[in-house]
């Protein structure tokens, strides 16, 4: 086990290690593996990539993301210039169906509204709006409506687990009901528990995955690796 | 190991599983986890799509990403549309354009000149990957500090080490003036990428030679089944055929 000074060092060092990041601006709490994260960015992006960063240190748990946005006092971009680039950067991918959503822009804040076949095209139009300058923040209310009536196949899902190097060796519990999917068990890293949640949407007929894998570093694994 | 046959329906599986794949349009062929993606797709994102859902398939060692894309003759979009949509993706996303020059062609896009940090082409890239009309992508791009720096080696040994994506500590770090050479073993392609990702985060990197090899049989799964990790040379055993679930099955069986 890290002790929690260990551990904060770590995420401090990982925040550092991301160019992106300005690790001054950012304050980690580290207690039993669980992170806060403080501090006060100019990009909304920046505080998606600190909580990545800090996810992906080993013997990190979980991250309670409390970074504040605020834009220089010189700055002033409106709700209506922002609306204009989020639609015109949905509008430009081929992977969103755009004349399906609805976007409101309040204060900065972004919602997007509406409803698509696939969980990925949720995902892209957010990740594709992220970097943009002015946001505070973006609440993704897009709902999943599934193109095929099929019930999910649990089957599938296992099957994809099994043949995925990140996953395949991993104690996953798949349990299909209906349209939805919930994944419990205990995985390694963030990145496994992401990469199962990711492959659990792409199941045909879903509309909803309950991810409720634990992240649990092995530390012994660790011991091997220093030998 | 898995053998050709396997691992070519593993992988056109997962092409199958991606909703928009055709599975149909791509031919999966697999020699010693080596496998080659043909056929053609309507779509560029489609062909980055493909070449990133068979790397992450249990033995696929590397991806020859032959798939070409030819546009639906429907879409009407010209190069001029595209490289406004490219220049303003890019902007919306803070990559730095003032020394980068973008050409379109045809659809084929080439961005040169220089960028400060990889990450930022990534960025580029990835925003390329959902624009209509792109058929192709080529890197130009160098990237380097406006300051030159000395490259921490330590450093860069102890990012590899904190990160819980990557498993293997196998990894090597050799520096060659701005060069980063990545020498060692890895267990997975998903580990390779990222280990490479977190290299070009140094400052001073400006050039790196990513030569991990991906090893199969070297499974942190297997190894954590049992309860002390034996030498490595007897457990290149005879039953390193045993995977993930199969392997945990055949535990419990033996209990």
């Amino acid at each position: 086990m890290k002790t929690n000074e260990e551990l904060q060092k770590d995420v401090q060092d990982a925040i550092k290690w991301e160019p992106l990041l300005n690790a001054a601006e950012i304050g980690v709490i580290a207690k039993d593996g669980i992170i806060t994260l403080t501090g006060i960015v100019d990009i909304y992006a920046k505080k998606l990539e600190a909580e990545i960063a800090a996810k992906n240190v080993a013997g990190v748990k979980a991250v309670v993301e409390n970074i504040e946005i605020k834009f220089s006092s010189s700055w002033n971009k409106s709700d209506a210039d922002i609306a204009n680039e989020v639609l015109a950067t949905l509008k430009s991918s081929w992977a969103i169906p755009s004349e399906k959503l609805k976007v409101k822009v309040e204060d900065g804040w972004i919602t997007l509204e509406g409803e698509l076949g696939w969980n990925y095209q949720k995902e892209v139009a957010e990740s594709s709006i992220n970097h943009l300058n002015g946001v505070k923040g973006i609440t993704n209310n897009i709902k999943i409506k599934p193109e095929s009536h099929d019930m999910v196949e649990q089957i599938d899902i296992e099957k994809a687990f099994a043949r995925n190097w990140t996953l395949g060796s991993q104690d996953i519990k798949v349990k299909a009901v209906g349209h939805n999917v919930r994944l419990t068990g205990t995985v390694n890293s963030w990145h496994q528990k992401d990469e199962a949640g990711k492959i659990a949407w792409l199941t045909s007929g879903i509309d909803t995955v309950d991810n409720e894998l634990v992240v649990e570093y092995d530390y012994s694994h660790t011991d091997y690796k220093n030998n | 190991m898995k053998t050709n046959e396997e691992l070519q329906k593993d992988v056109q599986d997962a092409i199958k599983y991606e909703p928009l794949l055709n599975a149909a349009e791509i031919g999966v062929i697999a020699k010693d986890g080596v496998v080659t993606l043909t056929g053609i797709v309507n779509i560029y994102g489609k062909k980055t799509e493909a070449e990133s859902a068979a790397k992450n398939i249990a033995g696929v060692i590397s991806v020859i990403d032959k798939i070409e894309v030819k546009l639906d003759s429907s879409l009407n979009k010209s190069d001029n549309e595209i490289a406004t949509e490219v220049l303003n993706d890019l902007k919306w996303r803070q990559v730095p354009l003032d020394k980068v020059k973008v050409n379109v062609k045809d659809g084929w896009i080439t961005l040169e000149g220089k960028l400060q940090w990889n990450y930022q082409w990534e960025i580029a890239k990835n925003a390329i990957n959902y624009i209509t009309g792109v058929k192709g992508l080529t890197n130009n791009i160098s990237i380097e500090l406006e300051t030159p720096v000395e490259i921490e080696k330590r450093a860069i040994e102890r990012a590899l080490a904190r990160s819980s994506f990557i498993v293997s500590k196998d990894i090597h770090v050799n520096i060659t003036g701005s060069r980063v050479i990545l020498t060692g073993v890895v267990n997975s392609i998903p580990q390779k990428d990222e280990a490479e990702r977190i290299v070009w985060n140094a400052p001073g990197v400006w050039n790196l030679d990513n030569e991990l090899l991906v090893e199969y049989k070297y499974s942190f799964a297997d190894l954590k089944n049992q309860k002390v990790p034996p030498p490595l040379f007897s457990y290149f055993g005879s039953d390193t055929k045993l995977f993930g679930r199969k392997r945990k099955e055949q535990n419990k069986s033996n209990q």
